[in-house]
């Protein structure tokens, strides 16, 4: 039932996402920068293109929405109990809060602490297995796209 | 043809290109090994690190990838009954009955054989039949390559997941998210919302990076937290005779050669990927087969099937993106997007505009073939230690590569934002059993799409007639809607059948209770 439920909650989404950009697909697209007479002109307007996804998206939603009630497939969101839910919580937190350091702490420092705050906190428990990795990897990737591949990675407050 | 393999030799013939297949290669089996990483997954993560470098080695680097990850799908789907990769679901029928069987060995040794030949026929497909294509595609309009598109569309939503409404969805979110950016035609920003960050449209690599790396990593992390799981349980297994006889191979030689060919078929038909070939040869190599009730319980034919078709595929299913611009699959779209950032822009003038380096990827393939072979053997008794990386620790890594990998595209840390958002997406879709290479692979097509079906009305002052009055637009129109329609069937008549069982169920519990 709450699998349905968000299936459904989705595909109104998505519905209500296609009717907005079919209404507001002019606006936030201009006009021809080259316009070409007799070329642009059969070309289709700029917002053509863009109102046919959005009457793609709202007809797909629409099908999903009115099919609901005929579906019998499980669906993996029926097996998630809150325990699943809250790592995979945990989870989005933390790789926003890594990502977020990348340009405060630069990208092995916070790769490092990463590496080992996430494996830790999944239940690995084995310490010198995961500094090594947290020392190697973040600094080896580090070392090849600083000298191998001469890209530059973010070195933030710290390194 | 043979002088322009030759010349081209002397550009690929170098340690630094045969480096890149071998490392590549063997990224590319122990990734595709690991349940939960796939080739698609490695392809996204490690395409990055190809731009930097000489197209001769990054793109044989991620094609050794692509082999390697096929293969190494068979390996976890024959020790711990879970498939590497979609692809070799229908390896795991019969393979892992024969690891139950003490055959793991034998199994292996006869995927890689099988993988091998496939593998072999779907790259001569690729040398012969591309460079004939190409004089083909040239003549290709854009109304031609509007309907192509189109097809390809409807097959990915066709072949992805159970759902034709949900797979069209799915294809409808990849359409809207490549709107951003600039009109194709008239070159002004479209969906920009005012941030230069967006002008170049959204970036393909952090929505992939994000759908397929983010994604599954917080799939996995729905089971971490107790401690002592993420390993899988290889205690017992005993790898057996490691070796298959020739006279064995011999013997099933029909099967082989019958899977290769439809591996290398479908393969070639843009939009469908290694997973159909694998189930459609698995599938005729049971109605072929002398003992067919034997077929998941440990024939050694249901392996080598699905082994060779989906090897197959890997070189089939370059040529559409070769020829066409048109990707099979999400990891040739990958292939395709490493492509066009080394500057080589796939289509019917890409062979003929640089003809060294595309022979000179041609022999790469070959060079991947032979490497898939050798490591694929040297590494068999490497996969019971593989298989035990923690996954805690594997997934963290993952994480830091698909940042690292992201960031370096275009030094961007919005592209990271991109990816975030695209993982959680991604996990939503998954979750309400959505297939999200739809999604992906309408979003690479889309801008062919439109500008094909743009350019089309130009030519034809306007008129959409002219799609249909084309002989192989109409073909691949009318095709795509008879797919539309037998889908549609198909759907309607499982409903009836379910509807059907399940009244049945009541009449039988009403029955009982009386």
């Amino acid at each position: 039932m709450q699998s349905r439920l968000g299936e459904g909650v989705f595909a109104a989404i998505v519905l209500a996402a296609g009717a907005t950009l079919y209404l507001i697909a002019p606006e936030f697209v201009r006009d021809w920068a080259f316009n070409i007479p007799g070329t642009t002109d059969v070309a289709l307007e700029p917002a053509f293109f863009p109102r046919l996804a959005a009457i793609i998206m709202a007809a797909a939603a629409l099908a999903v929405l009115l099919t609901l009630p005929l579906r019998r497939e499980v669906l993996p969101l029926s097996e998630l109990k809150f325990p699943n839910y809250l790592n995979v919580g945990l989870g989005i937190i933390g790789i926003l809060a890594y990502l977020m350091a990348i340009g405060l702490l630069g990208f092995v420092t916070s790769s490092a602490l990463f590496i080992i705050v996430a494996t830790w906190l999944s239940g690995y428990r084995r310490p010198m297995v995961i500094l090594a990795t947290a020392i190697l990897v973040p600094f080896t990737l580090r070392l090849v796209f600083r000298f191998g591949l001469h890209v530059g990675l973010p070195t933030g407050a710290l390194y | 043809m043979i002088d322009d393999l030759l010349s081209a030799a002397s550009l690929v013939l170098g340690w630094q290109t045969f480096a890149a297949i071998v490392l590549g290669t063997v990224i590319g089996l122990v990734i595709g090994a690991i349940p939960g990483l796939t080739a698609t997954m490695g392809m996204a993560l490690l395409s990055p690190f190809t731009f930097f470098v000489e197209p001769l080695i990054g793109i044989p680097f991620l094609i050794g990838l692509y082999k390697g990850g096929t293969f190494g799908g068979s390996v976890s789907a024959i020790l711990i009954g879970t498939p590497g990769t979609a692809s070799n679901a229908a390896t795991l029928l019969d393979g892992y009955e024969m690891r139950k069987r003490g055959e793991a060995g034998k199994a292996l040794y006869g995927a890689l054989h099988a993988s091998l030949i496939g593998d072999m026929f779907g790259t001569l497909a690729l040398i012969f039949i591309a460079p004939l294509l190409a004089l083909i595609a040239i003549k290709f309009g854009p109304h031609e390559f509007f309907a192509l598109v189109v097809f390809s569309m409807t097959m990915v939503c066709y072949v992805s997941g159970n759902s034709l409404s949900k797979g069209v969805l799915a294809a409808s979110l990849g359409l809207f998210f490549a709107l951003v950016g600039s009109d194709p035609i008239g070159g002004t920003p479209r969906f920009t919302f005012g941030l230069n960050d967006l002008g170049g449209g959204i970036n393909v690599i952090a929505l992939v990076t994000g759908v397929f790396g983010i994604t599954e990593v917080l799939i996995q992390m729905e089971t971490f937290g107790r401690r002592g799981r993420g390993v899988p349980d290889l205690a017992g297994v005993v790898l057996g005779r490691a070796h298959i006889a020739l006279s064995t191979l011999i013997g099933h030689v029909r099967n082989i050669v019958r899977s290769s060919l439809i591996g290398t078929l479908i393969g070639a038909l843009p939009g469908i990927g290694a997973e159909t070939s694998s189930w459609v040869a698995y599938g005729l190599a049971k109605r072929a087969s002398k003992t067919p009730e034997r077929f998941g319980s440990g024939d050694l034919d249901g392996v080598l099937a699905p082994e060779a078709a989906n090897n197959a595929v890997c070189g089939a299913a370059m040529i559409p993106m070769l020829v066409f611009g048109i990707p099979g699959d999400i990891v040739t779209a990958i292939l395709m997007s490493a492509l066009i950032a080394q500057g080589l822009q796939p289509g019917p003038f890409l062979i003929s505009e640089h003809r060294d380096v595309i022979y000179g990827l041609f022999i790469a393939v070959l060079m991947a073939t032979v490497a898939l072979y050798v490591f694929g053997r040297l590494t068999m008794s490497w996969w019971v230690r593989i298989l035990s990386i923690p996954r805690p620790l594997l997934y963290s890594m993952v994480v830091v590569f698909c940042a690292v990998g992201t960031f370096s595209v275009q030094s961007s840390a919005f592209d990271l934002a991109v990816m975030f958002a695209f993982g959680i997406l991604g996990y939503v879709m998954r979750k309400l059993d959505m297939a999200v290479a739809p999604m992906v692979l309408a979003f690479v097509l889309s801008k062919i799409m439109e500008e094909s079906l743009r350019r089309g009305l130009v030519q034809s002052d306007g008129s959409f007639l002219d799609f249909f009055q084309r002989p192989i637009a109409a073909f691949f129109l009318v095709l795509t809607g008879l797919v539309l329609i037998s889908f549609a069937l198909v759907e309607w008549r499982k409903r009836e059948r379910n509807e059907g069982a399940s009244g049945e169920d009541h009449q039988r519990s009403a029955e009982e209770r009386e």
